[in-house]
């Protein structure tokens, strides 16, 4: 699971860090640079994910996917692998035109992978 | 019901059951009036116009894990709570408890007349940035300790100093749960004795989280405070 994550991680320069943690935010595994500080990560991942995943049970209906915060310097990609489980990517632009963006079907497609390690 | 003059955020007096009047005193925070997070802020687009109510407050509660914040909001409120709990991972280090609050939870009371819009925060101290976020624009706090935890003064010097910003401009209510638990030995005295060598203001009372009249009262405590302009730390 590790080396998918440093596999996706060292694919691309933009992505600055790349999480797997549980719903309530304990990091399980992390493949990232030095500053990211790993706790924070991960409980600020829990933290958008929970209410990401109660607005869209409520105002929506059935479960959530994924979710994407997009500020000015980059986006957070957040998504389900499992039950319990998230895929956290903290990922960079490089310039004013670089989409963040552009780099969701690469994870996703990692997500995919590690998802079917977890029901393994 | 007691009478009470309350200043909401928009500092119109306001009176709950007709008890006595607010002293003039500028306002806490007017960044609260703006801040779209608030529960009395209208929008700046023009097309939700609504304005500030005058008897509505928002309180936050905090505490340690396991003190009862999430019960005493769904013991309390008049609509479905609203929560995010997720799986306990680390159960033991959460009293065995089969879930936790990750971000926060909402539940809303009326009592004296006035709106209470009741924010609780996570107790696990890897998210005490989201109880930043919730105390934006509150008016009040109230503080639950679990008394039956390892070391409740610790527990509450934490989430005292946490708050010391917003206590200096708001009230608090320290609310000690569990209080009779059988490996519980602090004694109310020794809380009073804590809190007033530290500064702080803040009332303590003894309460059951999943006794409505309880968290009525500790509420009530809390408006009384809010009323009188109080703060929880000198």
């Amino acid at each position: 699971m590790e080396s998918l994550l440093s596999t996706l991680n060292n694919a691309d320069n933009r992505i600055e860090g790349i999480t797997i943690l549980s719903t309530d935010g304990l990091v399980l595994a992390c493949s990232g640079q030095q500053t990211l500080d790993e706790d924070v990560l991960g409980a600020m991942g829990a933290a958008l994910f929970a209410i990401g995943s109660k607005s869209v049970g409520k105002l929506l209906g059935g479960t959530i996917k994924h979710i994407a915060v997009e500020g000015e310097q980059g986006q957070i990609l957040l998504s389900l692998l499992s039950d319990g489980c998230l895929l956290v990517s903290v990922i960079q632009s490089q310039n004013e035109e670089d989409s963040p963006a552009l780099l969701a079907p690469q994870i996703f497609a990692t997500k995919e992978k590690i998802a079917d390690l977890l029901i393994t | 019901m007691q009478n009470v003059m309350l200043r909401a955020s928009n500092y119109v007096p306001v009176n709950i059951g007709g008890l006595g009047s607010l002293s003039e005193k500028p306002p806490h925070d007017t960044a609260a009036m703006n801040d779209p997070g608030t529960v009395n802020g209208s929008s700046s687009t023009g097309v939700n116009n609504r304005q500030p109510a005058r008897n509505e407050l928002k309180i936050v509660i905090a505490g340690n894990v396991g003190s009862g914040k999430t019960t005493s909001i769904k013991t309390i409120s008049e609509i479905p709570y609203i929560g995010s709990e997720a799986k306990a991972t680390e159960r033991d280090a959460l009293h065995r408890k089969e879930t936790t609050t990750v971000s926060m939870e909402y539940g809303m009371a009326h009592i004296a007349n006035m709106k209470l819009h009741l924010y609780g925060t996570p107790g696990q101290r890897r998210f005490d940035f989201m109880a930043d976020i919730l105390c934006k624009g509150a008016h009040g706090m109230v503080v639950m300790i679990d008394n039956g935890c390892a070391n409740p003064l610790q527990e509450i010097d934490y989430f005292l100093r946490q708050h010391d910003h917003f206590l200096q401009r708001h009230p608090g209510i320290i609310a000690i749960t569990h209080f009779d638990d059988d490996d519980a030995d602090t004694n109310l005295l020794e809380y009073h004795a804590y809190v007033i060598q530290n500064g702080f203001t803040c009332p303590v009372m003894v309460a059951d989280a999943r006794n409505k009249d309880d968290m009525q009262k500790v509420l009530m405590r809390l408006l009384l405070q809010i009323a009188g302009s109080k703060t929880g730390k000198m």
